[in-house]
Parts: structure tokens; sequence; C-alpha cells
């Protein structure tokens, strides 16, 4: 599988949170090559099933599929559009971008801002707020009334770019370069023998309500749940302490959220395969789509593992394809690792 | 003293090795059966005379404590809290870290080195620093992991007849007392839960009332008593001796009327010394147990204990026995 | 109508003691379902039954009110208090709060110190005009709830009462329930409790019915005030069909459902995006593996005070939408 290709095409797509349809549609065709079947569970996630030798243990790979971005909130009168936003977004790197409304037509726009020249000059800089911000697409009110509606999702404008040794930027990489994982597992499980059954889970919503998260589980039982997300890479503003190294490690993570054996278990196979990995802490929540299926149900044993992006929830997320690479390799030996003999131990 | 042994164990939430393992060496004494679950909760089963009824009791055995953020490379352990701690009850404090139990000690600026604005601030989590006595960065490697434990370092102690110091009494207390009900014998099926995380948003509790699916809940926990002279006329505060604190309403639930009656009408009826406390304050597994599955009837009854979050507490041996003796009637007479 | 709708918002049930207002509706409804039941949480569930061909349908209004609990009467007699739900300062000070039994009391404050911000809830008290802490305990005690006291005006196309959030919600379920005849769709109108303090009722309800679809009906938020915020919601501009709230999105599917069938049967209709405040829709959606879910609201101005104002176009819509869709809901 050409992970760099599989990443340009799924990060490039478009899968607000709720408005999924599009990368699904991509995801699934890419899926099947690699899975014995897919299908959605009844709350649409998509769900690619590969048969173990044995069968009689299940195992999860759950990535979110969808990303944060902006939705139409108001038309005024003159055409220009106002927004609000779905998931994380920080107002303060919208004026100057560029976005796609995702109406019926899909329309590109920009996020104006005043020029210098009309700004008091001397008055005090404050940054812009998300009233004071319109997404212009150059049609009239009477014309974008044909294409946009309030609801209409509105996506940051992708654009692959290839950095330096090895490194790439796009929006989405969050989450999407975890499922590009995911599906990358499915690839090397065709050669590795794994008796246990695996369910690669593209979960819906994480971003914003963690409607995914909290249904996967429920609805495929697994006796596991690997969850995969990104993480803070470290860059100017983000300490060493705060954030990873994107070129050299993935991060396991530790901590209530996380099944303590199983955590260590996963560890151990990092460590045999000679995977470079960092410890992350989480003293609470992890903030991901584990918080949600670790008390789904009965309760399902979960782990953890991220990838390290810079400039995350932005248009420009940085990431090393390397790290991609051996993320999908430690989950994959895992999974060949797990055995009928599988208990949930603490101690 | 079985309550001693509770409150020195250690299990801050998300590992809560050596508190689980001493609750199922003890639970199991008891039950009919006995096991696990995926989180790591305790689920202790006793069969009832008539058993028409599931009850379910439930205490949560994690206390706060820190986790190992980060080792610096002279050999000092980084921290992070678990649970809710005040920053200002932590420097200068004797620590227990990891699962081998190595002593250490928060570490805090000698008085003499600090200058007037830094003996006005509060030292941050973030400053504070854990000292095992290592050279450096390598040497606690042997030792320790990031993701770590860490407790307070607290004895138990009773300091006379009646009055207990000792830490984790929330909810060591509550956990002692559904060890004392499971000995016991009621008509209806008892499910003794000891539940796990619940300092860290009650993530616990969930999964063990789904699988039970129990009629009703009384939920053993312990409360803060702020009986000190007050300033002001503007509130009820539990206080030591007076009783078990019925929870009419706490941060996320109310007592379910049905038992919220019951409970006040047995109380005055066999003598049951009980007290209130300020509503819509703290919350309890007992907000998650009521909303699962179909929901459940449930009620909080708090033991209090004086500085309760921080390494020592002070509570007393009468309000743990009238919290066991108000459930223990009213697991009786629930029809 | 009038009456029902003067009943429904001044009688008295905050979250956590929703039986009086839980009996007003029983009675407004039982003769026309099928069955009628109370649950372990207090919710009740009324089911018009369909046929085997339907798909099982979930309607849903909260019944409780945001108000007060008491926390401790002082020596003079005076009530201290928490709130019960979004119950807010901003809203209170000077304002009449009703308990259970009918008493009466008035929100008073401690001396504010500097005029121009607003006295938080624990410098706030009740008076009820007691001499004493003896006599106040002759009519009230500790953890005793109450809510706002106000008088509630219907007029030709508004309706100005406490408690419309989410009794306006009943009030159209109830409507809807008169109104259906026969239906093929299984029908389950839940009225819930402790929606206001953390859409309590609304999970474990969803998980014993498992229905195939969910509409919640509760109110949102206007943009047709002066300066308010930036809103299209606005009163007269019919149903508003929530596409997203704080808590969550709606399901795409049964909001495009909702929209057609305002456009087929020409039901004046709004779509909302709503910034601040969920709905029990959000308690529903994640429950049972994924119940999808849509909302229904009602335009209200002044919400989470003793002054909220909807608009009677505007119910009316909601009613007609909530009846046409428990006909033509059929995936």
């Amino acid at each position: 599988m050409d992970i760099e290709k599989t990443l340009n095409i799924l990060s490039s797509a478009f899968g607000l949170s709720s408005f999924e349809d599009s990368v699904i549609e991509k995801t699934e065709k890419m899926c099947k090559p690699l899975a014995d079947k897919t299908y959605f569970d009844k709350a649409g996630n998509l769900i690619a099933y590969k048969k173990g030798t044995e069968g009689k243990n299940k195992v999860i790979i759950a990535t979110h599929i969808d990303e944060i971005g902006l939705i139409v909130s108001g038309i005024e009168k003159n055409g220009l559009l106002r927004f609000n936003t779905i998931g994380g977004v920080d107002i303060r790197i919208l004026p100057g971008s560029e976005v796609v409304v995702l109406g019926e037509k899909h329309l590109n726009g920009v996020i104006g801002s005043i020029p210098p020249h009309f700004q008091n000059k001397g008055g005090i800089l404050k940054p812009y707020e998300k009233s004071e911000l319109y997404i212009d697409t150059g049609f009239d009110g009477k014309a974008i009334r044909k294409y946009v509606d309030i609801g209409t999702p509105v996506a940051f404008k992708p654009k692959f770019i290839n950095l330096k040794n090895s490194k790439c930027s796009n929006k989405s990489f969050d989450n999407r370069s975890s499922c590009v994982a995911s599906l990358y597992v499915l690839d090397l499980l065709r050669k590795y023998n794994h008796k246990w059954d695996v369910y690669s889970i593209f979960t819906l919503q994480e971003e914003y309500t963690m409607l995914g998260g909290r249904t996967a589980g429920y609805n495929t039982i697994p006796d596991l749940a690997i969850a995969m997300d990104a993480t803070f890479g470290q860059q100017p503003g983000v300490s060493d302490d705060q954030g990873y190294d994107i070129d050299k490690i993935l991060t396991i993570s530790r901590g209530p959220n996380l099944h303590i054996k199983a955590t260590e278990e996963l560890m151990y196979v990092a460590d045999e395969e000679k995977i470079p990995y960092e410890i992350e802490v989480s003293p609470r929540m992890s903030g991901t789509d584990a918080m949600a299926l670790q008390t789904t149900g009965k309760g399902i044993p979960t782990v953890l593992i991220s990838l390290p992006i810079r400039n995350m929830h932005t248009s420009l997320e940085t990431i090393n394809i390397n790290i991609i690479k051996t993320a999908s390799k430690l989950v994959a030996r895992f999974i060949a690792s797990l055995d009928s003999n599988y208990e949930n131990r603490f101690e | 003293m079985i309550i001693a042994n509770l409150s020195n164990a250690m299990g801050v939430s998300g590992n809560e090795f050596e508190i689980r393992s001493l609750l199922y060496k003890l639970a199991k004494k008891y039950a009919d059966s006995i096991k696990i679950d995926a989180m790591g909760n305790i689920v202790a089963y006793k069969k009832g005379a008539k058993s028409k009824r599931k009850l379910m009791i439930a205490a949560h055995m994690d206390e706060v404590g820190f986790v190992i953020t980060g080792i610096d490379d002279k050999g000092f352990l980084k921290i992070a809290r678990v649970g809710g701690i005040d920053p200002r009850i932590c420097v200068d404090k004797r620590v227990i870290v990891g699962r081998d139990k190595i002593p250490g000690v928060i570490t805090s600026k000698p008085i003499h080195l600090l200058n007037k604005s830094e003996r006005e601030k509060i030292v941050p989590f973030s400053s504070l620093l854990v000292d095992i006595g290592a050279k450096d960065k390598n040497e606690v490697k042997k030792y320790l992991k990031l993701g770590d434990s860490i407790v307070f370092d607290t004895i138990f102690e009773k300091l006379n007849q009646k009055i207990m110091k000792g830490k984790a009494f929330d909810d060591r207390l509550g956990c002692y007392i559904v060890l004392e009900l499971l000995k016991k014998n009621y008509e209806d099926d008892l499910y003794a839960v000891f539940t796990v995380q619940e300092e860290v948003g009650l993530r616990g509790a969930n999964i063990s009332a789904y699988s039970i699916m129990p009629d009703y809940a009384v939920i053993l926990e312990a409360t803060g008593a702020q009986d000190f002279p007050n300033k002001k006329d503007i509130n009820i505060s539990p206080e030591l001796g007076k009783g078990t604190c019925i929870t009419i309403k706490d941060g996320n639930s109310f007592a379910s009327p049905e038992l919220l009656d019951m409970s006040i009408k047995l109380a005055d009826k066999y003598n049951i010394p009980y007290q209130f406390k300020k509503t819509g304050v703290g919350g309890t597994d007992a907000g998650v147990i009521q909303i699962s599955g179909k929901g459940v009837k449930t009620i909080v009854f708090a033991t209090p204990a004086r500085y309760i979050h921080s390494p020592v507490s002070i509570s007393s041996m009468d309000d743990v026995k009238s919290t066991f003796g108000l459930t223990d009637v009213l697991l009786n007479n629930i029809k | 109508m009038k009456d029902l709708i003067i009943k429904l918002t001044e009688i008295s049930s905050p979250s956590g003691s929703e039986e009086k207002v839980r009996n007003l509706i029983r009675n407004s409804i039982e003769k026309y379902v099928d069955d009628i039941k109370i649950d372990n949480m207090g919710n009740l569930i009324a089911i018009k039954k369909g046929n085997s061909k339907g798909k099982s349908i979930m309607f849903d209004a909260h019944m409780d009110e945001i108000g007060v609990i008491i926390n401790h009467i002082d020596k003079n007699g005076f009530l201290r208090f928490s709130p019960v739900g979004g119950f807010f300062p901003i809203h209170a000070v000077t304002h009449r709060i009703q308990f259970q039994n009918g008493m009466v009391g008035v929100i008073g404050e401690e001396l504010r110190k500097d005029y121009s911000k607003v006295t938080p809830l624990d410098k706030l008290y009740i008076d009820i005009g007691a001499g004493g802490k003896k006599e106040a305990e002759k009519y009230v005690g500790i953890g005793d709830v109450g809510n706002y006291f106000a008088k509630t005006i219907v007029m030709e196309n508004r309706i100005i009462a406490k408690s419309l959030d989410d009794r306006i919600g009943c009030y159209i379920m109830i409507e809807a329930i008169k109104r259906i005849k026969k239906t093929k769709n299984t029908l389950y109108f839940v009225f819930t409790v402790q929606e206001e303090v953390g859409i309590r009722g609304a999970r474990p309800a969803a998980f014993s019915i498992n229905p195939d679809v969910a509409i919640a009906i509760d109110v949102t938020d206007t943009g047709d005030t002066p300066e308010s915020s930036k809103m299209e919601v606005k009163l007269d501009d019919g149903a508003a069909i929530k596409i997203m709230d704080s808590g969550m999105l709606t399901n795409r599917k049964i909001r495009e459902k909702l929209i057609s069938l305002s456009k087929k049967n020409k039901i004046p209709y709004q779509l909302e995006i709503l910034e601040r405040g969920t709905t029990d829709a959000f308690g529903i959606q994640i429950t049972a593996g994924g119940i999808p879910t849509g909302a229904i609201s009602i335009p209200s101005r002044y919400i989470h005070s003793c002054s909220e104002m909807v608009s009677i176009n505007d119910v009316n819509a909601c009613i007609d939408l909530t009846v046409a869709f428990s006909k033509e809901y059929n995936d």
C-alpha cells in the first residue's frame, strides 16, 4: 500500500463531523480489497472485518474519520456567509484563509480580513472575533442561496504538500493519518497469522460528540480495543514536555483511561520489535475515542497509540510518513501476538 | 485492623492494584461468587433468601494521588495530580512511589531562599517535584516508568476511642462498610461492588451497574465535614459524631424519592443518627449508576470526614457505624 | 388550549420533583393512548400502538423546570439555596419563588459592593417573611425545592410564562397525542424528568425503548431581539428544525425528512443552529448503540427566566410537524 498516496487522498477528502459521507465512501473502497467484509453498524460507523484463524476473540482498531471545520449559520443580504465551528477550531487561524463550501455545488471561498490601511492606526490589535468574520464566495445574496443554506458544512481547503525528510502537510492529519495506519494494518495482517477476529472501525463525530466512540463498542462487542489518534508534536510554542518528536517516535498512553496490563503487553511488543516510542501520561481521560470505548456496556480493555503531529487543528497539520508505518507495524504485530489464552488481568 | 489496612493500601485511580487484591481477598470469604471486570471493578454476589430484587451496594476503592509525567536529568520526578487535590497541601509531604512502594519526598524550597513574591504565591503542580534519592534519570528508569502512581504516605492511627486518622477515608470507609454488609444475609440478591476510577470522573461504576442492572443501589461514600467555627450563617456542614449524611442532592443526582423517604423514616424509627449537607456539592458513583441501563433507584449515605482529598483525614467510628446501620436497615426494608 | 397551557406552565415541578406536572399530563392524555407507564426515573411514557409493519418513533419533551433547592435556614428565618439546573443569578433578584406547598418567597441579595456586577447565587437568599428560624421551619425544610412564581399570559399570538422550557414541548406532544387517531408506526411519547440537571431522564428511557428514531421537542433561542447574538431563528418563522447545538449534530436523514415534510404539508419552518445549550436529543443519540435522533424546536426569547416568550403560530407549526412525522416516517 502506498501510504503517502493514501494519506493524500484521505486527508484531502471532506468529512466534517456528521457529514462524513465523502471520506467514508473513499475509505470503504480502500477497505474492500483488504478485508473479508465491509459494513456499517447501527450508528453509521464504517467497519472492515478480517477473520482470524481461531475467531474466538475480537479486537477492534478504532480511528475517527471526521474532521473539524465550519458550518454556515446565516446568509447576509449581500451573499456573505456567517458561520459556526464544528469541533475545536481556533478562530485566529481563519482570517486570510481559503475554504471550500460544501453545498449543492462545492464553492471556493475565502475568509476575509481588513487591510492594514483601513485599520485604526495606533490602535491595539485584538484577535478577530467570530462575529466579525464572513466567508466570501463571490456570489451575491440571491445566487448563493441556490447552493448554500444554513447547515451547509465548510472545510479547510486541502492542499497536500511534501516537506523535507519524509514529512508532509495538509488538513485533517488528525485523524486521517491514523485511518491510513488502520488500513495499512489490514494490509500487513494479510502476511501475519492472527488468531483473533479484527474489526477496523472508522468512527464518526469524534471531534464533536464522540458519537462513534460511544456506539462502536456497543455494537461490536470486542475483548480489546486499540484506539489511534493524533497527539502534539514538538514545535515552536509546544515545549518538549508538552509534545513529542514527530520524526522519531509514536506514543503509547498510560493512565486510568487505558487498561494497565494490555498497555504493558503493547509496550512489550514495541520493545521486541524495536519500535521507538514514548509513554504519554494521561492523568485523567485521554480526550479520544478511548474514553468512550473503555466504559461502554460491560467495559472494554482499551489501549491508545498516538501519532505526533505539528499544528494540530489547522489546515497545515504536519506529520512524518515513517511514523504511520511504524504505528501500523506495531498494531499488526500486537494483534498477531494475541492468543486464545488472553485473560483480562490487572496484576 | 481491617479499616487500617484498607486506609493504608495503595490505589490511585487507574492503578488500584494493592487495594483491589486486599478487597478481593476479604470479600471472597463472604460472597457466593466474585469477579473482576474489564476495568478492575470487583463485583461480589450473594444470593438472597427469596431473591426477588437485585440490590447493589457500592463504594469506590480508588484514592486521589499523583502520576509520574516526567523524569528530569537530575533524577527528580515531575508529577500531575490524579483526581481533585488542592496544590497548596502538596508541598513538604512524604509519598510512596510505584508498585514497589519506593519512599519519596515532595521537595520544597527552603524559606531562607524565598523572595517576598514567592512566599505569597501558591506552588503550582508544574513545579512540584518528587525526590526518591536517585542520582540521575537513568537510575530512576531502573525502578520506575512514566505513568506509575504516587500516594501520600500516611499511616492509619486511632487518635482516641472513636476518632481515627488516615489517608483515603474517601472512600475506604465506604469499602469497609460494604465488606461489613456483605457478611450479612438479606432476602434479596446482594451485589457488593468496589468500583475503580471514581475520582477521575466516575468511570468505573457505569459498567458494573450495566452488567448487574440492579433495582436499587445504595452508594456508600465519604463526604467533607467542614465543622469549623462558622463565620457566616449561610450553610450547613456535616459534623463529626452527628451521624451518617443522607444526600438529598449532590452535584449530579437526586436521591430517589422512595429511598429518601424510607431512609428518613427508618433512621427515626431505629434512632440512627443522621444529618444533611449542602446540596449540589460533589459527585458520586450514584450519578452514573442511576441513569445506567433502564434507570436505577439510588441513594447515597456518606460518612463525614474532615480534610478529604488530603494526606490526612479524620473521621469518627460512630459515624461509620451509623452509615452501616442505616444501610443495613434500609436493605432489610425495601419491599 | 389556553387553559392547558396556563395549567402546564404555572404548576410547580422543578427537576427531581416532577410529580405535580406528571399527574397533570397523565390526566390530560390517559384516554387518548393505549398504554401509560412510569419508569424508575419517574419518566412518563405513553404509547400509541402501531402495527408490525410500522417503525417505532420516540417523541421526547421534558417535564421538569429549573428552580432552587433549600440548603440552610438561618437564625432569622432567611433561606439559603443552590440552583436546580440553569437557574441564573442575572434573572433572580427580587423575583418570587414558590415552594411545593404553595409558600411564596422573594429572592433578596446581600449588600452589593459593585453595582456593575451581578451578585452570585451564594450571596442571595429567599425571604418568606418568617420572623425567625422556628417560624420558617413550620413551612419549609432543607432539601425543599422551589421554582419561579409567575402568572402566565396568553395573547393572540404570544405566550409569556415561566417554564415554557419545556412545558410548551409537553403541550405540543399532548396536542399531537389528541390529534393522532390511528397510526401504523408505534409512537412513544416520553415526558422526561431531570433534563435541566444533566439530561438524566432521557437516557434510561431511550435505552429501554430503543426506538428506530427519536425526535426531541424543546425550546431554542432566537436572534430577533435588539443587538442579540446573530442567530437566524426568529419568532413567527415557524417550527425550528435543529441542525446543531452545543451538544450534538442531528441525524441528517431525519432532519431532511422533517424539512421535506414541512414543505409538503406547507408547515412554516426554519433551520436552527444553537451555539450554547442542548436538549434531551444529546442523551438519546448516544444511547443503545446510537439512536438516529432529530429535534423540533420552539423558538423562545428569555429562556430560563420567569418570562419566557413564544409565538403561538410557531407552536401550532410544531404540532403539525410532529403529527406529520408520526404519520409519514417510514425510512
